[in-house]
């Protein structure tokens, strides 16, 4: 992972994990630097950074210092499951994950599905497997439905 | 410098609850209605929604809030 430079994100952003970590396994987890959030665009005293993955996708990374939570955040048009996905396959810290988005977009439970010891793999598997039962789920369908707007 | 951990679109945070003894903050209610699909224990409230009001577009909103309690 490195750094991307803040105009990189084009798109508005939407939380999509939360976990809890020392500041120091922070420091570990990801070795990049982290800027001061605003005070006024936070709950708390929070740093920040903009990632690229080595899969080329977008994650905003915040970290409130005195709670010690990471919000992992993903660009709202990314495929919220694939970015996690490639994100937890670099950064493992899969125990400390407290919430998944249902934007994520599986049917299991994913607290049942982390304690598997592949646990990355097997939620790979489970979005694609989901999504072929249903392509709606946790991502927009290609299906060009009708808009409620439109006259057929 | 773009604030990036904020998002593009400005919007209120804060956590639920009462503020813990001890911690600087400000604990408050408001009859806004909050985003929909906020990790549990987080709340928000973002620029274009009803009651959020804008002060400075794509930089600043407020909501109206009633302040329960204050501890610096």
């Amino acid at each position: 992972m490195r750094t991307a430079p803040p105009e990189t994100l084009s798109t508005d952003i939407r939380p999509a994990l939360i976990a809890h970590v020392i500041e120091s396994d922070l420091m570990r987890l990801f070795p990049v630097p982290f800027k001061d959030v605003d005070p006024l665009a936070a709950a708390e005293p929070s740093k920040a950074a903009l990632l690229r993955l080595d899969s080329g996708r977008l994650v905003v990374v915040e970290y409130g210092t005195i709670t010690s939570t990471v919000t992992v955040s993903v660009p709202s048009d990314a495929d919220t499951g694939e970015t996690l996905v490639d994100l937890l396959l670099e950064v493992p810290f899969s125990s400390s994950i407290e919430w998944l988005s249902e934007d994520v977009g599986i049917s299991e439970n994913w607290e049942e599905l982390v304690k598997e010891e592949d646990f990355v793999l097997e939620l790979r598997r489970t979005i694609r497997r989901d999504r072929r039962l249903k392509p709606s789920l946790g991502e927009q369908s290609s299906l060009d439905l009708p808009s409620p707007n439109r006259k057929n | 410098m773009r604030n990036i951990g904020a998002g593009l679109i400005p919007r209120v945070k804060a956590y639920i609850g009462p503020l813990p003894p001890g911690r600087s903050g400000i604990e408050f209610t408001t009859s806004v209605e909050p985003d929909h699909g906020c990790p549990p224990g987080q709340v928000s409230w973002s620029e274009g929604r009803p009651g959020v009001l804008t002060l400075d577009s794509n930089e600043l909103v407020v909501i109206a809030v009633t302040i329960l309690k204050r501890q610096d």
